[in-house]
């Protein structure tokens, strides 16, 4: 009966250097309190990071500002490249490719057909020359998808579920408020159908009232379409509210993760702890 | 009979790396073992680990030490001490439910939706959905105009009674209950013991924490007392 495996990263890192010099992963990590290299200079972003995603299900990411959480999307969507590690996606090649070894144009597949990111900031996810019509047609242009028609019904089929007015599907983002800009980058990462839609920070910067609204979002798509899920955040009630499991991460590395009750209520690690006694 | 659930020496220690390695003692050395359709009541007590049996059981807390041998359905013997963390989601999905003192649920959700999304995560139609939630919330005599509403915007007792709807519509196979009735008035109490005993006559195993001994006498088969450890069988004397 165990769930299916959609996701599955084994020894994911990143350096940022000119040249590594081999020995910076031992002499970094949350037991020196440091993440760049006192030989070298160079910068581990993350490292060690090896984990599974199940099918529907929603794993959440917390740590301090430059733990790494949003390094590890940013590879998985093919947005920087790793150092080193591996991944493989069970609806791809059947799950028997490292996807960091493919070509760009098969990522570019995956990206398009596999996968949908919603980033912390929406100029970053939406083109601010494009309509928000525009927006979501281009990522299911880059799904194979060229008919107007179906283009034109998605778009609003999508912008209806995000809550957006579709009166407005062909105004620029950029008049948009924060939350609907937010929103609609909901609607963008959702147009191909993603298996998994990774979400850095969506909440961070809302106000309450859209923020509940997102949340809601969230939680009914992973409901209703049974879409596999990376959140990142630094909200641990954000976390505690929508994801299954919790990754706790410190300079670069997974220090914990575990159910995410068992995460806030019972943290092993003591940089969990810190974490959680610092909650309001 | 069936044996659901046999715990044994289960050990909580919390280890608080942030002052200086301080051990908190949670619960220790408890062993019981509880057959379909029982009711198990724990007492004693403020701080003596009722509570922390119960997180231990629902993995809230790692336990330190013991076993937790749970006969599920699905899986057959599990030891939910040591069980891999996708085998306790998928448990917690299918057959075991906590019920906590407190209400924890995204905002904006109505009570309405938010106990049939229960079910409804079970894969039942939404409009069978809603009407069993109704007919649920009006055997709880939750009053029909805070249906629609959100449960922040409900008094304690009635958020507490939500809390208990929303584990009690997709009859779990084990129930955790942590002080059911602790902040209700007597009439809601009863409808409560009420429902606690018609779970438990359609075969769901239960295990309350009380503070309440006479509500506790209403629904338990056995008793254990966390102060002396050991299970006191509920006899007719003791509910008298």
């Amino acid at each position: 009966m165990s769930k299916k495996k959609i996701l599955s990263v084994k020894d994911l890192n990143l350096i940022h250097g000119k040249k590594p010099c081999g020995r910076c992963l031992e002499l970094t990590g949350p037991e020196v309190e440091s993440n760049i290299c006192p030989v070298c200079g160079s910068i581990v972003a993350c490292a060690d990071i090896s984990f599974d995603l199940n099918e529907g299900e929603i794993l959440g990411i917390v740590g301090e500002s430059g733990s790494g959480k949003s390094t590890i999307v940013q590879c998985l969507y093919f947005d920087v490249r790793p150092t080193g590690g591996e991944a493989y996606i069970s609806c791809f090649e059947e799950g028997k490719v490292n996807i960091f070894s493919e070509s760009s144009q098969k990522k570019r597949y995956m990206r398009s057909n596999l996968m949908g990111i919603v980033y912390q900031n929406p100029q970053r996810g939406l083109n601010f020359d494009f309509s928000c019509g525009g927006n979501i047609a281009e990522k299911l242009l880059m799904a194979g998808i060229y008919n107007i028609k179906k283009i034109r019904d998605r778009s609003t089929e999508l912008l209806t579920k995000t809550e957006i007015s579709t009166e407005r599907i062909d105004d620029p983002p950029g008049n948009f408020s924060g939350g609907m800009q937010q929103r609609v980058q909901i609607s963008k990462a959702l147009a191909n159908n993603p298996a998994i839609l990774f979400l850095d920070e969506v909440t961070t910067g809302l106000d309450v009232s859209v923020q509940a609204r997102v949340l809601d979002l969230i939680r009914q798509l992973q409901r209703q379409l049974g879409i596999s899920m990376i959140i990142v955040s630094h909200d641990l009630r954000v976390i505690r509210l929508l994801a299954h499991r919790t990754i706790v991460m410190k300079n670069g590395r997974i220090v914990e993760m575990g159910l995410t009750d068992q995460i806030l209520e019972d943290p092993q690690h003591k940089y969990s702890q810190l974490l959680v006694n610092s909650m309001l | 009979m069936d044996k659901i659930l046999s715990v044994s020496n289960l050990t909580k220690r919390f280890i608080m790396h942030l002052l200086n390695e301080k051990v908190i003692r949670g619960c220790s050395n408890i062993s019981f073992d509880l057959y379909k359709g029982e009711l198990l009541g724990i007492t004693g007590p403020s701080g003596a680990g009722k509570s922390c049996i119960l997180k231990c059981i629902y993995r809230t807390y790692m336990p330190t030490e013991g076993k937790i041998l749970y006969n599920s359905n699905s899986e057959g013997m599990v030891d939910l001490a040591s069980a891999p963390d996708d085998m306790i989601i998928e448990l917690r999905e299918k057959e075991i439910a906590h019920v906590t003192q407190f209400l924890h649920t995204i905002p904006r959700v109505t009570v309405l939706n938010l106990i049939a999304g229960e079910l409804i995560n079970k894969g039942v139609p939404e409009n069978e959905a809603m009407l069993e939630t109704r007919s649920l919330l009006a055997e709880m005599r939750i009053s029909e105009n805070l249906w629609d509403a959100y449960p922040s915007t409900l008094s304690g007792g009635e958020q507490q009674r939500i809390n208990i709807a929303k584990s009690f519509i997709s009859k779990p196979r084990l129930l955790l209950l942590d002080e059911p009735t602790a902040s209700l008035d007597s009439k809601s109490r009863d409808i409560v013991v009420k429902l606690i005993k018609k779970l438990k006559n359609s075969g769901t195993t239960i295990i309350g924490v009380f503070h309440d001994i006479e509500t506790m006498k209403m629904v338990a088969d056995k008793v254990l007392d966390v102060t002396e450890k050991q299970i006191r069988e509920v006899t007719k004397e003791l509910v008298v």
